[in-house]
């Protein structure tokens, strides 16, 4: 319940503020954004499998996060998108993780 | 077993506290995000009239920054170009001194259009004056470089007849005389053969002279020694 209240809050902070991005962190606070719903997605599969550390999780969330938008500013700074490489390997990560949460409700619920 | 039950509650509460932290940051990030890349993507008829007028001080701005380092670019490019352009000149002229010094020094081979002169002289009257005035007469009509009996000529060159010999310098030479200089033959030639000029006053004078001159297309001069100063200094201003 109160991840979920914090989830809503944040939304709702978020819109309340009016935080300009300039265009040039777009593309940074993007994939940001994807690392962290990674971790996040990351976290819950863990916590399902009863495997969950909170250490762990806040170091993940915080370092994928600032990371991945290094590696992109760098990639930039280099000439080389490692952008589209960021992209793909949160995405998959991201795509295996939730498979994996859905086949776990499924068991629960004996779906499966 | 309380303490063991009541260790493990604070614990789990603290991790969904620092889940809701991350989820509420998670939230937060994800509105800001989107706010972001709609207005990024935002056209530019649905922005407001006050955005409008921010955008377009923004853009002008911009430009006015832009040109600034357009210009100053610009002068940078005209001042290093005009170094560039110095420099090459200064190489060019120094070039053209430095040829003009050796080929008058006459130390370095020389070729170019001009003339060939043949000096017969059966009886050997000639003497080493006249063919020095043949010399001064080709100076005078412009030869850039000479040469007799394929030896360069340079301000110490000198001719002298001793015992019924012609010497060029220490260097004995013989009939006929060739001289060849380079410089425009139509010049030298008009010069040389014109009615009292030196050759009719040679074949006129000096009894057995015969004096051909022949315009030609290339003729190649050898380098010849470099001449000794000793006393002369420059003059450094």
């Amino acid at each position: 319940m109160l991840p979920l209240l914090g989830l809503i809050a944040g939304i709702v902070l978020g819109l309340l503020l009016k935080i300009p991005v300039p265009s040039t962190i777009v593309k940074y606070l993007g994939i940001s954004v994807l690392a962290a719903l990674d971790s996040s997605i990351g976290g819950l599969r863990a916590s399902l499998e009863h495997k969950f550390n909170d250490k762990l999780f806040i170091t993940g969330f915080f370092g994928n996060t600032l990371m991945a938008a290094f590696i992109v500013f760098m990639g930039d700074r280099l000439g080389i998108d490692l952008y589209l490489a960021a992209v793909v390997a949160f995405g998959v990560r991201l795509f295996q993780n939730l498979a994996l949460v859905r086949r776990f409700y499924f068991q629960q619920r004996r779906w499966e | 077993m309380k303490e063991v039950l009541e260790i493990i509650d604070r614990q789990a509460r603290r991790t969904r506290i620092s889940i809701a932290i991350i989820c509420f940051l998670l939230g937060f990030l994800l509105v800001t995000q989107i706010k972001g890349q709609m207005a990024a993507a935002k056209p530019l008829q649905e922005e407001s009239e006050k955005n409008l007028v921010e955008l377009a001080r923004g853009l002008r701005d911009e430009v006015t920054i832009q040109k600034a380092e357009s210009a100053t670019l610009n002068l940078q490019l005209y001042k290093v170009e005009r170094v560039a352009n110095d420099k090459k000149s200064v190489i060019e002229e120094v070039k053209k001194t430095r040829d003009r010094f050796v080929i008058s020094t006459g130390v370095v081979g020389v070729e170019g259009r001009g003339v060939r002169i043949t000096i017969n002289d059966d009886r050997g009257r000639l003497n080493g004056i006249d063919l020095f005035d043949v010399l001064t007469e080709l100076r005078a009509a412009g030869a850039e470089a000479i040469a007799v009996e394929g030896q360069r000529v340079n301000v110490a060159t000198s001719f002298s007849r001793r015992d019924n010999m012609m010497f060029m310098g220490d260097r004995r030479i013989e009939v006929p005389y060739i001289i060849e200089a380079i410089g425009d033959p139509e010049t030298i030639y008009q010069a040389l053969t014109m009615v009292g000029g030196i050759r009719d006053t040679l074949t006129s004078s000096v009894p057995g002279v015969s004096f051909e001159i022949a315009t030609t297309a290339m003729i190649s001069l050898p380098g010849g020694e470099t001449p000794k100063y000793e006393f002369a200094r420059a003059v450094t201003e």
